[in-house]
This record gives structure tokens, C-alpha cells and sequence, in this order.
């Protein structure tokens, strides 16, 4: 039986990095699962969470309920949207009383993947095929790491990828400064934060760093690029996809 | 906030640009870091550890009030005089009130955080009587006027050289010190030794009271809290209401877990335990201040009540990537880094304090290391709701944060300010990839470039395509 | 009782006691409360035998210590007297102070040193210009490298381990436990209890560890078989 799943992509990755959910799409159904793409689908509410606006979250708690209450399994292409999904949503939703809603949220969150957890976990695969003869190291975001603990899953998908040299990042379990909003409110600790991140990638001498969130690295992004270090980017999905039938 | 000259913000930003202050701290909390990580190794059952030490304070808590009365007949049973204050004045008064019952001009005092938070030694200095205070980093910071940065190592921001030019402007007057630390701990012994054997009245914090035996602990280095409480006639320790565990095993519990947080030791040098008052060794006199100071309302939070639960180990400091960078001093409180990011707002007015929920990137590093479980990333989002709730926030943000909401709330009307804005893109494809940009967006490209946007959306392209 | 009184007298008490109570009044909202905060004790301590396990159990307990720069010396109850004189005499130790309640043959072989036996009835005074003291010890932590001394006839009053340079602990095998859970089960609060973990030290200065502050500088730790 094929399995069936919907894609939540993220308010940021489906206008700033739709290659990635492009890329979860290809490798998805390049192991027999069958991909949805929700529309009624917009943003987890995670920045008005962390900023303190929870109550403004509530409305996007329900739109995704009501969006994605019908789905199988949902696969969610951000570690920390995720994390947010897992660990505000239930709260959120008791708030507003609603018994429909609250129930709906229960059943619901169980049935959120991230995207490598979803690949390892659910599915049983750790060699999705992939060919990405390149120098790469991993960043395990820290909701990837320390909400969702599934820094084995993409360690066991990248190390499977043909030709991919995986090297040690040094203190890679450090933030990188990002914060959502904290990147903009406390800016220069931010970016100071970010610089050492950004000297320990120059220093472990890769073509690209990957990560399970693009929001920590359009932020890593941000950093390699202005001091003109030629490290690229990219979400784990697109390097899974590499090789693969649709794939780049 | 933006801005504003009040602010963790703004409090951090010259230090951010310390080099040697960076470099100082980056050593340290590395230092720390790596011992406690090897200690914790160690026991193989520290995740059961920190779940017992989370359970044994969610029960005091939880039964907090139980367990006062319980600890208050506990330690008058033993000989002890217990004293409620309800904040940090009716504290200072207690204690300046017994010293001046015993006619005397000055105390010798144990490091004690709490009796920081509640200014005491500025209070007693007021009414005439100084308080030593005897932990080698407190001294420090005492005679150079400073405050503390550091929960377990105060004066972490000081270096030898200039330690030793202090003590040889105080303590050590008339005598030339080289800057080797075993040379300085020595001058700060030959000095405090006198003080330990004339002092006749001690004051010292209480890190955990035991509520069925009334037995106080203090866990210390050097000695300095031996001498305080062993030495004087009269001892007065001051704790905050929460600091209570209920048995003498539930105690055990926590000298594995705070040493091995806290050092990165094994075991502290000195642990002291006492009941009351003991026939021929020690104190004639025990006086215990229970303090509240705001810790009531704390407990009334039931996502906040959790920050009580800290044990003062310090952990989080040293594996907070904010604190490595800005040190104790930005966050403008006796309590600094993670914990006192979410502690400080809690317990003090003060408009500084209203911003630390922020200083944080929610990393969550802190929680992992927390003995006790604190989920300091949850209650520092529970932190940002509630004080803006309390009206200390920007209009025009809540603004900015109301119209995204409204427009993310339907599917609909995200397409609708997708379809706009990708009709605007002329005007983004405009802006300078760097530069002085407005608002933001400004603070973003600061020293970051922007990415790149895309041809077209994910949505756009699935309906052109189906996901083909 | 009259104590009752004093403290149901004092309004900052009553305040305090109805702030905490109002504030216990969203309990039901903590997700975890359900859970007893009562620890369980841990396993009793080693009987008086060795064995294996014992022999572990001390290799660690000297292990740790000596992690600590503390002096280690294993004995058995005949060699206690020599070893005890070697450490006086090698220490450059004058003079020395013992709790009344030591065992005399433990220290008979120091030879010619000022010697104050404590009965803990004087006051507290000029310890500081005494050298050394022996005492024994109520327990041991071998994981931690820890002595407990609980002001036991052979362990004294506070002061007496607390002013002098050299603290020579005689530490009985059988009285070495594994683990801290256990301390408890051995040990007693109706006198002042002190751990005792290495010389006393501090790293406020740039971190770097100093042994010897204000307690006794150095540790000498005897065990005997």
C-alpha cells in the first residue's frame, strides 16, 4: 500500500527556498510515497510565538489544523517548525476553548514528521540512493538537536550519500546565533555569535554546509556569503536529492 | 526597546566588542564546560539523577507551604530562631536589627546570592556596619568596588595582573605580591584569617534546608564558609522560601547533582551541615531569614513556577552561546545568563530586566544541562508573552505582528500577499544587497547578506505543475 | 508551645504563608505534581569484609583522592602507628591537636611533638597556632572522594579540623560507602556534619585551581585494612 503524505513547507521555504521542498517532493516519491501539497497551507506562527505574540499565533494554529486535519502523516520540511509544532500547539489550541479544535490538535500532532525523522523513523531508510560527490559538513540546528533529538537520522541519511565526504564541524552543537527575531533585536550578538560559527565552517575546509532548518542557514548563509568565503548552503533534502530521478 | 539606553541590547553591545573580556570568558566557560561534561560522564545514571532532583523540587514547591511550617518547627526544635521576611527590606532589617542587638560594627559573610539580591552589605554599610565578605572572588570584587559576573566565579572577568594591583592598593598594603594566584589566595588568607578569628557575628546564605531534620547546608571551596560558620558566637543565614528539600536522602540528591553542574567536581571541597544550635562546637546563637521577596508570585506562575527549582549551579552560564559573549555584567542582575534571564524578570521592576527574555536565542543549550530540568527556553517564551502583556513593548511592533497574523491566518490571503509582492519585485530586485537598509531588514544586513528570491514560489510552482 | 507563639506572632509569616497558599492555588495546572519527591535511599553500606566489590570500592575511593592532591596511604591496623609517626615527623608537624575520644595507640609513635588533647569543653581558642590534627571519620564516599566527619569522640569538634595546616584522617575500610545516596543511612545530623572532599581550594582567579585557602592546606588520608 502506497503511503501518503502532505508536505508542510513553511512559510520561508516555500517563498525563499521552494528548491528544498522541491527536493523533499523528489526524494519522497522516489521511495513509493505519494506527495500532497495542502495550499490552504501558510506558517506555523513560530515568530509570533518566540517574539511573544503567542495569542496572534492562535488564528495559524487553526488554519493548519483545519489545513492538514484530513492528512495521513504530515512531513515537515524545518526542524524548529517542528519543534514548534510539537511543543506550542496543544497549548495554543486549549486556549481557545474550543473542544473541536483541542481534539483535533491532539490527534494531529503525533502524526508531524520532520522531514530525516520521517525517513529513518517511519520509513526504515537510511540509503535513499543519493550521489553528491562533494566536501560537506553537518549542522545539527538546535531544535533539530535538542527538541527533536534527531541528529542521528541525518547523520545515517549523509553518511549512505555516494561521495560525500562528511567532516567533523567543530562546537557544531552551538548555536548559530539565528533566533528568529533575536537576529535583528540583539543584532550584534548575533552576529558575533555567528562569525564563530562561520570561522568553524572556513576552518573544517567544506564546499557546503547542510542542515534540517533553512532558517538557520539563509542565516549562516547570510555570513558566508558577505565575507565572500565561497561555502554554499543547503537543506539536507536537496543533497538527498542529488542523483535522484526529478532530482538536480 | 530599540534604541533605548536601558536594555540587554544595549547593555551588551560595548562588551560584545571586548576582546580580552570575550577571550577571558570564552576560556572560562569552555574550562567549566569541559570538566562538567567529563564529571557527568561519569555517572551512569545522571538522567535518572536530574529526574529525581526535578521531582523532589516540583514536590516542595508544590507543597510549599507544608513544607515552611514543617522546616520553621524543625529548626526551632533544634535551637534555632526562625525570622519571615517578606522582601528584601524586612530582610535587611532583620539582620541589621541582630547585629545591632549584639553591639556590633562589623560581620563576616559567606557568598550568598541571595543576600546579593537583597543589597544587603550596602544596607548594613548604611547603618554603620561593614560586612567582610570572605569567598576569595567576593573580595575581590568588594575591594575593587565591582560586581559580581559570574554566579560560581564572580571576579571571572578580572585577571591576575589586575587582582594583584588591587590587593596591593588594599589588603596587602606595603607589600609587593607577584600575580600568581597561589600568591594572591595566600594574601587573601594572611588577611581574612584575622577577621574569621575576631569576628563574633556571621552571615551566610543557606543553599539547601532540610524541612524534617531543620539541618541547613552551605557547599563551598575554600574554607571561608567553615570559618564563618564555625568560628562566631552568632550566625544568621538567609534563605529565599523555595530553597527547601523535604528529607536527608532527597538532600543526598543534590550534593551529586550540584558539584558535578556547578565545578565540574566530583565532590566540593566543603560541604557544611548543621541543626540548630550544637552544644560546644559552633554558633551559640543560629538565626534563620526566610525570605519571600516575590518568590510567591513566582510559584503562582504555573509555567514560570519551574524557576524556582534552580539550585544556583551555574551550568547554563557557562553553555549559554549569549553569556560567552556579553558576560554577567550586560544582564544588569545578580542573576546573569540563562537562569537569570528568566529569574531576573520574575523577581525585579526594574525596566533592564524586561528585556532579558529576550537575550536569548533559544538554543536550549541550557535546559540540557540544567540538574533540575528547567525548561529555560519554555519559560522565557512564556517570559516574552507576559511582559509584554504587562505593557512594556513597542506599539508600532505589535502592529507590524497583528497584520502578518492576519495575513497568515488564511490560506487565501497569504496567496493574495504572495500575488502582491510578487508584483512589487521590481522594487525588492532594487534594493542594494548591502548597505543601509530601513528597519530590520537594516539590522539584518548589518553583517549578513540577504538570499536570493526565488523565480517563484513553492505554491506557484505546484499548481503549474502538480508536483511533477 | 510558647516558640509556636513567637513565630504565629510574626505578621510576615502569616503574609508569607497566605501568598505561597494563593499562589499553590494553580497547582493542578503543573503537568508533573503527581510525582512523591521523596528520594530512595541507597543500597546499605559494605559490611565489614573484603572482598571484591570492597577492594573496588577503596581503589576508587583512593583513586578520587588522589585526583584531589590529597596524600594516600594504605595500612594495616599494625603499621597504623608507624605510618601515622612517618607522616607527623615528614610533615615537619610541632605540634598537634587529637579529639579526646581517639584511639591512643593510633598516634602514640609521634614522638616528640606539642601535643593538645581536645575535649571539646574549653573554648575554641588558639587551634590556629596548633600544626596538625588526627582525627578518624564517621564515613567515606568513594565516588567522590569524600570524609565525613560528624563530631564523633574520635572526630572532634569543628574548630579543631579546621584551623590547623596538616588534617591526618584515619579512614577504616569498612567505613568507606560507594555512592552519596548512601551517606545518609550511615550517618547522622544531630551533630554538625562536615564533607570533607581534598584540601580546601578556590579557582576564582582566572580558574586556575589553587589548593589551600583557608581550611586546612593539606589533606593526609590513612586507610587502614
Amino acid at each position: 500500500m502506497t503511503r501518503s503524505v502532505s508536505l508542510f513547507v513553511s512559510c520561508f521555504n516555500d517563498t525563499l527556498y521552494p528548491n528544498t521542498a522541491r527536493a523533499a517532493n523528489v526524494v519522497l516519491k522516489s521511495l513509493g510515497v505519494s506527495v500532497q501539497f495542502p495550499e490552504r497551507q501558510t506558517c506555523c506562527g513560530q515568530i509570533h510565538v518566540n517574539t511573544g505574540y503567542a495569542s496572534m499565533a492562535v488564528p495559524l494554529v487553526r488554519n493548519f489544523v483545519n489545513t492538514f486535519s484530513g492528512a495521513e502523516e504530515i512531513v515537515a520540511i524545518s526542524g524548529s517548525c517542528t519543534a514548534m509544532l510539537r511543543e506550542h500547539y496543544q497549548e495554543l489550541a486549549n486556549r481557545t476553548n474550543d473542544v473541536n479544535l483541542i481534539s483535533k490538535t491532539s490527534e494531529l500532532v503525533p502524526r508531524v514528521f520532520e522531514f530525516s525523522e520521517y525517513l529513518t523513523d517511519v520509513l526504515g531508510v537510511s540509503d535513499v540512493g543519493a550521489t553528491y560527490p562533494h566536501r560537506v559538513s553537518y549542522h545539527p540546528t538546535c531544535h533539530s538537536l535538542r527538541s527533536l533529538h534527531i541528529y542521528e537520522s541525518a547523520i545515517k541519511l549523509l553518511s549512505a550519500v555516494r561521495g560525500l565526504q562528511l567532516v567533523d564541524l567543530a562546537y557544531a552543537e552551538q548555536c548559530c546565533g539565528f533566533g528568529g527575531t533575536f537576529s535583528v533585536k540583539n543584532s550584534p550578538m548575533s552576529t558575533a555569535i555567528l562569525a564563530d560559527k562561520v570561522a568553524n565552517i572556513v576552518s573544517a575546509k567544506v564546499e557546503a554546509v547542510v542542515a534540517l532548518d533553512n532558517s538557520c542557514l539563509m542565516h549562516i548563509s547570510g555570513a558566508l556569503k558577505r565575507n565572500n568565503t565561497g561555502v554554499s548552503v543547503m537543506h539536507v533534502a536537496e543533497v538527498l536529492a542529488h542523483g535522484l530521478k526529478g532530482g538536480a | 526597546m530599540a534604541g533605548s539606553r536601558v536594555g540587554f541590547p544595549y547593555t551588551s553591545r560595548s562588551r560584545i566588542e571586548d576582546s580580552q573580556l570575550r577571550a577571558n570568558l570564552r576560556s572560562a566557560t569552555t574550562a567549566i564546560r569541559e570538566k562538567r561534561g567529563r564529571v557527568v560522564a561519569e555517572k551512569a545514571d545522571w538522567e535518572d539523577l536530574r529526574l529525581k532532583g526535578e521531582q523532589i523540587r516540583r514536590e516542595v514547591l508544590s507543597n510549599l507551604d507544608s513544607y515552611l511550617v514543617k522546616l520553621e518547627s524543625s529548626v526551632e526544635k533544634v535551637g534555632g530562631v526562625v525570622h519571615w521576611a517578606v522582601d528584601a527590606s524586612e530582610a535587611n532589617q532583620i539582620v541589621f536589627s541582630l547585629v545591632r542587638q549584639h553591639g556590633e560594627s562589623e560581620v563576616v559573610k559567606v557568598k550568598s546570592l541571595t543576600t546579593d539580591e537583597m543589597g544587603l552589605n550596602e544596607y548594613l554599610s548604611q547603618h554603620g556596619v561593614m560586612a567582610h565578605e570572605t569567598d576569595l572572588a567576593e573580595l575581590i570584587i568588594q575591594l575593587a568596588h565591582d560586581k559580581p559576573s559570574h554566579i560560581l566565579v564572580p571576579a571571572i572577568h578580572k585577571n591576575r595582573s589586575e587582582i594583584r594591583d588591587l590587593f596591593q592598593r588594599t589588603i596587602s598594603k606595603g607589600t609587593s605580591l607577584s600575580d600568581d594566584p597561589a600568591v594572591l589566595a595566600e594574601a587573601s588568607r594572611l588577611y581574612l584569617r584575622q577577621k574569621f578569628l575576631s569576628a563574633k557575628i556571621a552571615v551566610s546564605g543557606v543553599n539547601f534546608a532540610v524541612a524534617e531534620t531543620g539541618t541547613i547546608c552551605v557547599v563551598e571551596s575554600e574554607g571561608n564558609g567553615r570559618m564563618c560558620l564555625t568560628l562566631p558566637k552568632v550566625l544568621i543565614s538567609v534563605m529565599g522560601i523555595e530553597k527547601i528539600v523535604p528529607t536527608l536522602d532527597d538532600l543526598a540528591v543534590f550534593l551529586e547533582l550540584l558539584p558535578r553542574s556547578s565545578t565540574g567536581e566530583r565532590m566540593n571541597p566543603y560541604t557544611s551541615l548543621w541543626s540548630g544550635v550544637h552544644k560546644g562546637d559552633g554558633p551559640e546563637e543560629f538565626h534563620l531569614v526566610i525570605m519571600d521577596n516575590r518568590r510567591s508570585a513566582v510559584l503562582a506562575d504555573p509555567v514560570g513556577r519551574q524557576t524556582l527549582h534552580c539550585i544556583r549551579c551555574s551550568a547554563c552560564l557557562n553553555v549559554c552561546p549569549v553569556y560567552e559573549r556579553s558576560g554577567g555584567h550586560a544582564y544588569d542582575s545578580v542573576y546573569p545568563g540563562p537562569i537569570g534571564a528568566i529569574l531576573s524578570p520574575q523577581l525585579f521592576d526594574s525596566e533592564s530586566s524586561k528585556s532579558l527574555p529576550w537575550a536569548s536565542t533559544l538554543c536550549g543549550a541550557c535546559y540540557e544541562v540544567c540538574p533540575v530540568r528547567i525548561n529555560i527556553p519554555q519559560v522565557l517564551v512564556h517570559l516574552r508573552e507576559k511582559v509584554l502583556a504587562e505593557g512594556h513593548q513597542s506599539r508600532s511592533e505589535r502592529f507590524q505582528f497583528a497584520i502578518l497574523s492576519a495575513v497568515l491566518s488564511s490560506g487565501a490571503r497569504f496567496d493574495l500577499a504572495l500575488w502582491v509582492i510578487s508584483r512589487l519585485r521590481f522594487l525588492i530586485d532594487r534594493f542594494p544587497s548591502s548597505g543601509s537598509l530601513p528597519g530590520l531588514v537594516g539590522k539584518w544586513t548589518e553583517a549578513r547578506e540577504l538570499p536570493e528570491l526565488p523565480k517563484e514560489t513553492f505554491r506557484v510552482w505546484w499548481r503549474r505543475s502538480r508536483g511533477h | 508551645m510558647a516558640t509556636d507563639h513567637i513565630s504565629g506572632d510574626q505578621p510576615s509569616r502569616t503574609k508569607i504563608l497566605s501568598l505561597v497558599r494563593s499562589g499553590l492555588f494553580n497547582k493542578s495546572m503543573d503537568p508533573g505534581s503527581s510525582t512523591a519527591g521523596v528520594a530512595t535511599r541507597g543500597a546499605p553500606g559494605t559490611p565489614v569484609r573484603i572482598d571484591s566489590h570492597e577492594l573496588e570500592t577503596v581503589d576508587l575511593f583512593e583513586e578520587v583522592l588522589r585526583d584531589y592532591k590529597a596524600r594516600v596511604l594504605r595500612v594495616d591496623v599494625e603499621g597504623l602507628p608507624d605510618a601515622v609517626a612517618e607522616v607527623v615527623s615528614s610533615c615537619g608537624i610541632k605540634s598537634l591537636v587529637v579529639p579526646n575520644g581517639l584511639d591512643l595507640s593510633w598516634y602514640e609513635g609521634v614522638g616528640q611533638v606539642e601535643l593538645v588533647v581536645d575535649d571539646g569543653s574549653g573554648p575554641a581558642v588558639g587551634f590556629e597556632k596548633i600544626d596538625g590534627v588526627i582525627t578518624g571519620c564517621s564515613c567515606a564516599i568513594a565516588e567522590t572522594g569524600t570524609l565525613v566527619l560528624s563530631g564523633k569522640p574520635d572526630e572532634g569538634r569543628r574548630v579543631i579540623t579546621l584551623l590547623p595546616d596538616f588534617h591526618i584522617c584515619i579512614v577504616k575500610t569498612e567505613a568507606i560507602i560507594r555512592r552519596v545516596s548512601e551517606l545518609f543511612s550511615r550517618v547522622g545530623v544531630s551533630n554538625p556534619v562536615t564533607l570533607i572532599s581534598g584540601p580546601s581550594a578556590t579557582s576564582d582567579i582566572e580558574l586556575k585551581r589553587v589548593e589551600g585557602v583557608h581550611g586546612p592546606r593539606n589533606l593526609i588520608v590513612v586507610i587502614v585494612r
